[in-house]
């Protein structure tokens, strides 16, 4: 189980680092568009104050056997679900466990999408960001919050809640100059934004995964080292014992011998 | 002349990457083919084939779905697609099917919602383009 869990960790941390580029790439051009006319908007790129709910997307594993890795993400989503208020908040988990949990503590769970980290793959998971983004677009969410588990390293994973719409662009960072825009600029937009919310939701199962399977292969290492340590002392319980009624049988027929004398 | 540096990104990995010296793609409002000296151009992709000349005169086929093509300045291509693949990466079979599939999905729901014919119909325009290319790449070979 530990080395499943490291190799399943390993393809997961290159899956991260693969699909960075598309990110920033696609952060670029959006900082493009809105540099060469910055009287743009896009609904994906405004807050909706009048919605009085938001969609938390929580990230956690299916099974348990995974350390402190589902406890700490589910209460890091629950301290923020009761700072919004329980009522104000929409669960869609992704893993069975987070949904379990928040329904449990009386959030309302609009979706469960399970088996996706142990095989993660872009296509199962683009109805995760279609029912984020279309709910915000229509207006019934204000906000959408991805809480993911963040990969730091096969030691270290830190649970974070993200806001994932409306988009916020670091206008600070570079890139962007005077490009021509076919069709339009705002088509661009239209075509570039959800493909980054999909990226980006992509991106937090990957973390979360990574650090799915590195919390699970500690959590097997110290299983592994805690039956062996409780071997060594039964092993050693029972030479006592053996050692214990040899000696006793010895004494024994030595007793008798020495009464028949 | 430069020559152009290109990357074609899915949102999952760096399809394809390096030099060549000319580049065509089917945007929105027809094919073009970006040369060195290109102006800075941002347009969105329509799902087709692609083709790239590579430095050493040889051709490679992909097939990309919608997505978006970005000419920067000193001859930096950057193509974000939703999915890319290679000619030699597609399995004709698989295709077939797939488009087997689309095909009577299209029969089924046409005359329904306009919606669901739309998203069905670039579907399918998708797998052909898919199914050309492979084509293409195995009478190549």
């Amino acid at each position: 189980m530990e080395l499943v869990a490291a190799s399943k960790m390993r393809r997961a941390t290159a899956a991260t680092m693969r699909s960075r580029p598309y990110t920033r790439e696609a952060w670029a051009t959006i900082r493009a568009v809105l540099r060469s006319a910055p009287e743009l908007t896009h609904p994906l790129l405004k807050a909706k104050p009048m919605a009085t709910k938001s969609l938390l997307i929580l990230f956690t594993s299916d099974r348990g056997l995974a350390g402190g890795f589902n406890v700490n993400i589910i209460r890091a989503a629950l301290a923020e679900a009761r700072r919004q208020g329980l009522k104000n908040i929409e669960v869609l988990g992704v893993g069975r466990r987070g949904a379990d949990a928040l329904e449990r503590a009386g959030a309302k769970v609009v979706g469960r999408f399970s088996a996706l980290s142990n095989n993660p793959n872009f296509t199962d998971l683009l109805p995760v960001a279609r029912m984020a983004f279309e709910g915000f677009l229509k207006g019934e969410y204000r906000n959408v919050t991805l809480a993911y588990t963040d990969f730091i390293s096969g030691i270290t994973q830190k649970p974070r809640l993200h806001e994932l719409l409306p988009l916020t662009p670091d206008m600070e960072k570079n890139g962007g100059m005077d490009y021509k825009f076919e069709p339009s600029p705002i088509r661009v937009l239209d075509r570039v934004l959800p493909a980054l919310v999909e990226t980006m939701t992509w991106h937090a199962l990957l973390e979360s995964t990574a650090s799915e399977h590195a919390a699970r292969m500690m959590a097997m290492k110290s299983a592994s080292d805690a039956a062996k340590d409780m071997l060594d002392t039964l092993t050693f319980t029972y030479n006592q014992a053996r050692q214990a009624s040899i000696t006793q049988e010895i004494a024994e027929i030595s007793g008798g011998k020495a009464a028949l004398e | 002349m430069k020559n152009l540096t290109y990357k074609i990104i899915t949102p999952e990995r760096v399809v394809l990457e390096g030099e060549a010296t000319s580049l065509s793609v089917m945007t929105e409002d027809g094919e073009i083919t970006v040369l060195p000296g290109h102006i800075p151009l941002a347009s969105l992709l329509k799902a087709g084939e692609m083709r790239v000349r590579t430095l050493e005169g040889k051709e490679e086929l992909l097939a990309v779905s919608t997505g978006l093509l970005e000419v920067k300045k000193n001859n930096q291509i950057v193509i974000l697609a939703n999915t890319a693949e290679r000619s030699e990466e597609l399995e004709l079979e698989k295709i077939e099917t797939a488009k087997r599939l689309a095909e009577e999905a299209l029969k089924n729901i046409r005359n329904r919602e306009d919606v669901s014919f739309a998203s069905a119909a670039a579907h399918l325009e998708r797998e052909l383009a898919r199914y050309r290319v492979a084509v293409k790449g195995q009478r190549r070979r």
